[in-house]
């Protein structure tokens, strides 16, 4: 049958207006937040109930035609990428927040809601919805969920699986489940914690219940500013070491700094080399005691600055500089081209010589955001995608980054997710046994393969090819560097 | 000492002869999940293959061998002033970390700090078929491929055999304190809620025949601060209690009738059917001593929005663990498949058909 009457089946089922298949309606849905990764969907379908979705994946197994699920595509993998020839469906429909239960401390919600809106939605309870990625203002929960995604107070407060209960899905064969309950257990297999990070892969999610938490009565910020990045390194570790659980412990490189100064005028120290920011929460007695215990240790490991906010609004001022790194940096050069890899901690120093090292090597500058509490690197590669050549340059110098991330037993991924950006990248990390165990996992979910095909997981062939061109005659990379 | 070569030759060949195994470590937990007594299975002795290969306290985590005792684990981690932070039971001393995330059972700080799976952050695995399978990492955050790691926490060894486990860690707390009084159900439920509004570093709190426990961790100064809104009849008691209670050494745990397991929303109501309650949790768990079947159990916990299971000394050869929607076991026997296609792994300890 052709793709017109794929089309006309929709419109069936859906009202005018809410199937798009005209194509300046489809322009809009090319790309997520990766955006230099497009694909034209074949329609954009925009359900609104549980029903709707039920007929539109019936007609999608009639024509054997695939989809793609979105929520407000601010993914930075292209994990919402469309697929060619697929339908794209947008869940921002799905917006209602359905219930709130205070006794529980948790949330049911339609995937289409925003982060910050289900804590602006519980403010007044005194409650909150932990997990704030830096898009947090825009990114939809279903999407969060999808890529699992993190934020800046990981560390003490984990990622979007840790504050997940429950959810409901639907399976590419029209199978509605309910997965996981409104207490702390629930029997059987936790597939909810397999629907995190499966990026749209395994089934549609119409329902979340999310954990909800108490509002600390206080947070604080202390920004600690070093001029050697390696001392700023070794000082977060002390800090894990004598005890201290920060909510948030981020760290940033001369370069962010002054260009999220610049954007943000946080009031960062501009001649500093890195600077921490290190957040603890909690009762004020607790964080009284052990923000005396931070600064004197930060002095002791070489800060040459040690502040503390002295009301919510610095607090929040001493943020809105790192939370705007991202956009920062796009001001100061015309591409960058954003990294993900996490690391054990104590191999951060060894890691940011590298980067520098090939920094010069490739001659492009690399300026470094990390979530240092987690060992969570966003090395923002700068770079101009109108001179030939520099956008193959970035792309190879963010591979050797995520190689050397693997390389230092840690991940190519700590929280964007591979979507379609960093398939070549799991070659690395994966062997093909453990490859292959992922696409039966998918094959459980969907034996068609209908859901997002070809994204975060790459096939055997395409690891194969790659690591044709990449033998080392049987040599580990970087035989210099320690393992940890 | 390691021993997984011999352990993938074990599972190798029984993979190809279709002999189901049962996995056992320290045999602590025999007791748990379905009764397997009359199926053929082969016993697969997994408890050599322990000892401690990784402990960074700067990284805040421990990756260990799953045959390693949790007390060695335990007291590894205190000696750095760290903890596992959902303070597993260890059965005399003898419980392994591969059972302990098994079974996921977990104790009395579990509401406060979280379960098994949210500290779960690697594992190195024998799927059912002996292939080697490296699922998570060392690192805190890694979203790189499905997450099949956390899934193993509570699968009771049914998805594959943990060779070795990474765990997050937290900071031992500084300080704790244990409080006793008796009231009734409504004020303690008060109290608990006031509690958490306040932010109060509550780590454990129990209920058992009138008398509240509860216990608070943090530093001293918090410690102090909190104390003060506790009601003046609230008196300090020993600490010894919350392990006697995880260990379940305290004489309502002295039964040799069956006593269930029920996951409940915390708040819900007690005495909605017959039968003695201790609850632990704040209340989201609820150990019952009744004459009732477990399916009735099962449906009173269903009532309340929970679940239930037969924990000990069940004698039916039936499931133990709420009965599952016939599409969603449909889900989990095609994830059984998947990781051990020969279904020789700990066949019906989790579900009989799975």
């Amino acid at each position: 049958m052709s793709n017109n009457a794929f089309i006309e089946q929709l419109t069936n089922i859906l009202p005018a207006g809410r199937v798009l298949s005209r194509h300046e309606d489809l322009t809009p849905y090319e790309c997520d937040a990766l955006t230099v990764l497009r694909e034209r969907p074949l329609a954009v379908a925009i359900p609104e109930t549980e029903d709707e979705i039920l007929k539109i994946l019936e007609i999608c197994r009639q024509h054997s035609i695939a989809v793609v699920t979105r929520g407000a595509g601010t993914g930075l993998s292209g994990g919402a990428r469309p697929v060619a020839g697929a339908l794209l469906i947008s869940m921002m429909r799905f917006n209602r927040i359905l219930e709130i239960d205070e006794d529980n401390l948790t949330a049911l919600v339609e995937p289409g809601v925003r982060n910050l809106s289900i804590s602006e939605a519980v403010a007044d309870k005194g409650l909150y919805y932990a997990p704030d990625p830096s898009s947090q203002i825009a990114c939809s929960i279903g999407g969060n969920v999808a890529e699992n995604a993190g934020g800046v107070h990981c560390l003490k407060y984990g990622l979007t699986v840790h504050n997940i209960v429950g959810m409901k899905i639907i399976t590419m064969d029209g199978q509605v489940h309910t997965l996981g309950n409104n207490t702390m257990e629930s029997p059987g297999y936790d597939l909810t914690a397999l629907m995190n990070g499966s990026e749209g892969m395994l089934a549609i999610i119409t329902e979340i219940r999310v954990l909800l938490r108490v509002k600390p009565p206080v947070a604080r910020v202390i920004l600690a500013a070093f001029d050697d990045i390696e001392q700023a390194g070794d000082a977060v570790s002390e800090i894990i070491k004598a005890g201290i659980l920060p909510a948030g412990l981020e760290m940033m490189d001369g370069d962010a700094i002054r260009a999220a100064e610049d954007f943000a005028h946080a009031g960062y120290p501009l001649d500093a080399q890195a600077i921490l920011l290190c957040e603890l929460d909690g009762l004020e007695a607790e964080v009284s005691t052990h923000t005396k215990t931070l600064e004197k240790l930060l002095h002791v490991q070489g800060a040459t600055e040690v502040r503390v906010s002295k009301n919510d609004q610095e607090r929040q001022r001493f943020w809105a500089g790192r939370k705007a790194a991202f956009p920062a940096v796009g001001r100061i050069s015309p591409d960058y081209y954003v990294m993900d890899g996490t690391i054990p901690r104590a191999a951060l120093g060894t890691v940011l010589k590298q980067i520098g090292i090939w920094s010069e090597e490739y001659g492009l500058s690399v300026a470094n955001v990390f979530h240092a509490g987690d060992g969570n690197l966003h090395p923002l590669i700068l770079y101009d995608g109108n001179v030939e050549g520099e956008v193959e340059k970035a792309e190879e110098l963010g591979l050797r980054i995520l190689k050397l991330s693997v390389e230092l037993g840690g991940t190519i991924t700590g929280e964007h997710g591979v979507g379609v950006e960093k398939l070549d990248a799991m070659c690395d990390q994966f062997n093909s046994d453990e490859l292959a165990l992922f696409h039966a996992v998918k094959e459980a979910f969907d034996p068609q393969s209908l859901l997002n095909p070809g994204k975060a997981v790459p096939s055997l062939h395409r690891c194969a090819e790659l690591g044709a061109m990449h033998v080392h005659n049987g040599e580990l990379p970087f035989p210099e560097l320690d393992r940890f | 000492m390691d021993i997984s070569e011999q352990i993938q030759k074990q599972i190798i060949s029984a993979a190809r002869d279709k002999q189901a195994l049962q996995i056992i470590g320290n045999n602590t937990k025999s007791f748990y999940g379905c009764n397997v007594s009359d199926a053929n299975l082969l016993p697969l002795y997994v408890a050599d293959h322990n000892g401690i290969l990784d402990f960074q306290p700067t990284e805040l985590t421990v990756n260990a061998r799953a045959g390693t005792p949790l007390n060695e684990i335990i007291s590894t981690l205190a000696e750095q002033r760290q903890m596992l932070p959902f303070e597993p039971p260890v059965f005399d001393n003898r419980a392994t970390l591969g059972g302990c995330v098994a079974s996921a059972l977990v104790g009395p700080r579990r509401p406060w700090t979280g379960a098994v799976r949210d500290y779960l952050i690697g594992t190195r695995i024998l799927t059912g078929d002996g292939k080697e399978i490296r699922l998570g990492g060392k690192v805190m955050k890694n979203v790189a491929g499905y997450d099949l790691f956390r899934p193993m926490a509570g699968a009771l060894g049914t998805l594959g055999l943990m060779l070795d486990i990474t765990l997050k860690l937290l900071p031992l707390p500084e300080h704790e304190a244990s409080y006793s009084m008796s009231m009734d159900i409504n004020s303690m439920q008060q109290l608990l809620r006031d509690l958490r509004r306040r932010s109060m570093p509550v780590s454990a709190a129990s209920y058992h025949q009138g008398q509240l426990f509860l216990r608070l961790s943090g530093s001293t100064t918090s410690i102090d601060d909190a104390a003060n809104y506790l009601p003046d009849e609230m008196k300090e008691t020993t600490a010894d209690y919350w392990h006697d209670l995880n260990e379940h050494k305290l004489s309502f745990f002295d039964v040799s009738t069956p006593l269930y397991r029920l996951v409940v929303p915390t708040f819900a109501p007690y005495d909605t059917f017959a039968g003695e309650c201790l609850a632990d949790w704040g209340g989201a768990l609820r150990w019952i001593k009744t004459p009732l079947s477990l399916g009735e159990v099962q449906k009173h916990a269903a009532d309340l929005g929970g679940t239930a299971s037969a924990y000990r000394n069940d004698t039916q050869d039936g499931d133990v663990f709420s009965p599952l929607p016939g599409h969603l076991l449909d889900l989990h026997k095609r994830m059984k498949m998947v990781m051990d296609p020969a279904g020789i792994l700990n066949p019906g300890r989790l579900y009989r058909d799975l």
